[in-house]
């Protein structure tokens, strides 16, 4: 158990739990989060979990815990380990199952009060046209050989086949395809769960929104992603679906034996790995990429439809009703990234569950746009609170591997959040404060309530305070739609 | 959450992100069917009146840890690609090794989807009265 007395206060937004409190860990963890948000994970066993992180062979510098954080499962999420590499570890279960799980953004010059008179039909034809909730399958049907090329070239496939332009290319994380991905490594229950869901959103806290720019804190950033205050922009929230799920269950489950076969011993078998060095480390890596780029495309695929949507309902009543894309980034992945660990320029394996990349100005695999401010940082909040765009800074590269956080974080569980909010209740009072509601279920929309969330403002000016992200704008929710 | 009797039975306890399930039975193979059914019980099953269906299984594997997960993801996966839920269960377990015979239904669809089934703390623990563990689900 870590106690409040387990940390050493580092500065006003970092503390420290040191690797004294416990014998089996290799490195220090490194918490950024100011008091209160601190106190708020101590209810959990977020902290926890993180020393357990910190115990992965291989482990480069410190365990990184982001102001979000909250329990997960082995991993907490809002986590950031890095290995090194060769014959540091890969861990399934610090990616967690929904591989690549991450953020879109796409903004427009569509002034909100010009939208507004369409927002309830923009709301139903978005949950109509973007096929959400539980099992949800997209309209397109894919075959297993056109999915093994999907997870072969993620973004690539999209814009071969007419769902993405080069531009969209270019502004997605790793430009949407991760090299070394090899469907061979997936099972074919992965395959035929993926199959029938490319371009669909799926259920939990996945949702596409539609927010205005409210505030802008960087026009100079702001300008270069072409946000522009009081313009509408969507933001989606999705994954790699039932084939992500089933690459990490088929992953952690071979992955028991294959600790056992490399002596490795961790304090929670849901964090089981293997040397990324080792046939079954290089196996699943190549899965994992695998289900990133199924991830990759995925997005791109629900952004084409959200296109289709604007511009039908928008049409002869709005000039330019083009959604233009932000960023796209991944909370929920692994990479082979150079990083400086204890002074020395280090190849790393970093695991990211909860936590996006936050690369700094000038730093290597962020798009040109973007190469002088810094990459976009996408932090949504809770459902009816407020979003920011915020971008990455050079200090994140000294201090968390370059991530920051990746929304609001829980509070509290989703059987508390049932018992103290009713769905219709909810919905209403969205409806009362200007947001419309589109969701496939009251009770998971209960579950998602803005409650059960920290306050998305108070993780960001945890993160700003650390160094790890500069402000650059703050959206608020007009529409949610949620599966 | 349902508390079934109390010698076998399960009960949905906090997890601040993802679900959680205790379940406890005076056999192992009691402790995987009440597992079983408080996993559909957190799926919220729609519509249990569809046609009769029917699976054997044989699985085996390195501890009865493992033979749990794999046992719930084998039903996960089996409603997720085939909308089939079970209420008859007869289980052999025999470390490492599971045997059944399961009779259910075809169902309209569930309330809820979970990912996965994880490992995270996973420990079937032996109590005065029989089995008690406690599984957390990835949603």
């Amino acid at each position: 158990m870590v106690r409040l007395q387990d940390f050493r206060k580092i500065s006003e937004f970092e503390w420290e739990i040191p690797r004294s409190i416990r014998k089996d860990m290799r490195g220090n963890v490194r918490v950024f989060a100011s008091y209160e948000m601190l106190e708020k994970g101590l209810q959990d066993r977020s902290f926890e979990q993180a020393v357990n992180a910190a115990t992965l062979p291989g482990l480069a510098g410190n365990v990184a815990v982001m102001p979000d954080v909250h329990q997960g499962y082995g991993f907490p999420i809002g986590g950031v380990a890095a290995t090194l590499l060769p014959d540091g570890v890969i861990s399934p279960g610090a990616i967690g199952y929904d591989i690549n799980c991450g953020v879109r953004l796409m903004a427009s010059f569509i002034h909100f009060e010009e939208a507004m008179p369409y927002m309830e039909e923009l709301t139903n034809r978005l949950y109509f046209e973007c096929p959400s909730g539980v099992g949800s399958v997209s309209s397109l049907k894919l075959s297993r050989s056109v999915l093994e090329k999907v997870c072969h070239e993620g973004s690539l496939w999209t814009l071969k086949n007419g769902y993405a332009s080069n531009e969209d290319l270019d502004l997605t994380e790793d430009q949407g395809c991760l090299q070394g991905a090899d469907p061979m490594n997936i099972s074919p229950r992965a395959l035929e769960r993926g199959m029938p869901q490319v371009g669909s959103l799926g259920s939990g806290n996945h949702f596409i929104e539609i927010d205005r720019v409210e505030q802008i804190f960087d026009t100079a950033a702001a300008q270069a992603m072409g946000l522009k205050e009081n313009c509408i922009c969507l933001m989606l929230h999705s994954g790699s679906r039932g084939l992500g799920h089933q690459i990490c269950t088929d992953y952690v489950h071979d992955f028991q034996r294959v600790s056992q076969k490399y002596g490795i011993q961790l304090p929670d078998r849901e964090l089981v790995c293997a040397p990324l060095s080792s046939p079954e480390g290089k196996a699943y890596l190549s899965a994992m990429r695998s289900a990133a780029n199924y991830a990759f495309c995925n997005r791109q695929v629900l952004a084409f439809f959200a296109r289709q949507v604007f511009e039908s309902v928008f049409a002869g009543k709005i000039k330019n009703p083009f959604l233009h894309l932000v960023y796209d980034l991944a909370h929920n992945m692994g990479k082979v990234e150079t990083h400086l660990v204890n002074g020395k320029k280090e190849k790393v394996f970093v695991h990211r569950k909860g936590a996006t990349r936050s690369f700094g100005p000038e730093a290597e695999g962020i798009p040109q746009r973007y190469a002088k401010i810094g990459q976009p940082v996408l932090v949504p909040g809770s459902m009816g609170t407020a979003s920011w765009v915020l971008v990455g800074t050079q200090t994140s590269m000294q201090k968390s591997f370059g991530s920051a956080c990746h929304g609001a974080g829980r509070v509290f569980s989703r059987s508390q959040a049932k018992r103290e909010i009713r769905g219709d209740e909810l919905r209403n009072r969205l409806m009362r404060a200007g947001i419309y509601v589109k969701a496939g279920s009251l009770s998971g929309l209960a579950e998602e309530a803005p409650e059960a969330y920290k306050d998305v403002d108070q993780v960001v000016e945890c993160v700003i305070g650390a160094g790890l992200a500069n402000k650059v704008a703050r959206l608020k929710p007009l529409a949610v739609i949620k599966g | 959450m349902n508390v079934q009797n109390q010698e076998d039975g399960f009960l949905e306890i906090p997890h601040s992100a993802d679900l959680a399930l205790q379940v406890w039975a005076a056999s192992l193979s009691g402790l995987f069917i009440q597992a079983a059914k408080g996993m559909y019980c957190l799926l919220r099953i729609e519509n249990h009146e569809g046609s009769e269906v029917f699976r054997k299984m044989d699985m085996q594997e390195i501890d009865f840890e493992n033979l749990l997960v794999s046992f719930l993801n084998e039903l996960l996966v089996d409603l997720q690609l085939n909308k089939k839920v079970y209420d008859q269960f007869h289980l052999e377990i025999n470390h490492p090794e599971l045997i059944g015979d399961l009779t259910g239904k075809k169902i309209s669809g569930v309330g809820r989807e979970i990912k996965a089934v994880t490992y995270h703390n996973l420990k079937i623990a032996k109590t005065k009265s029989g089995f008690q563990t406690t599984i957390v689900f990835d949603i």
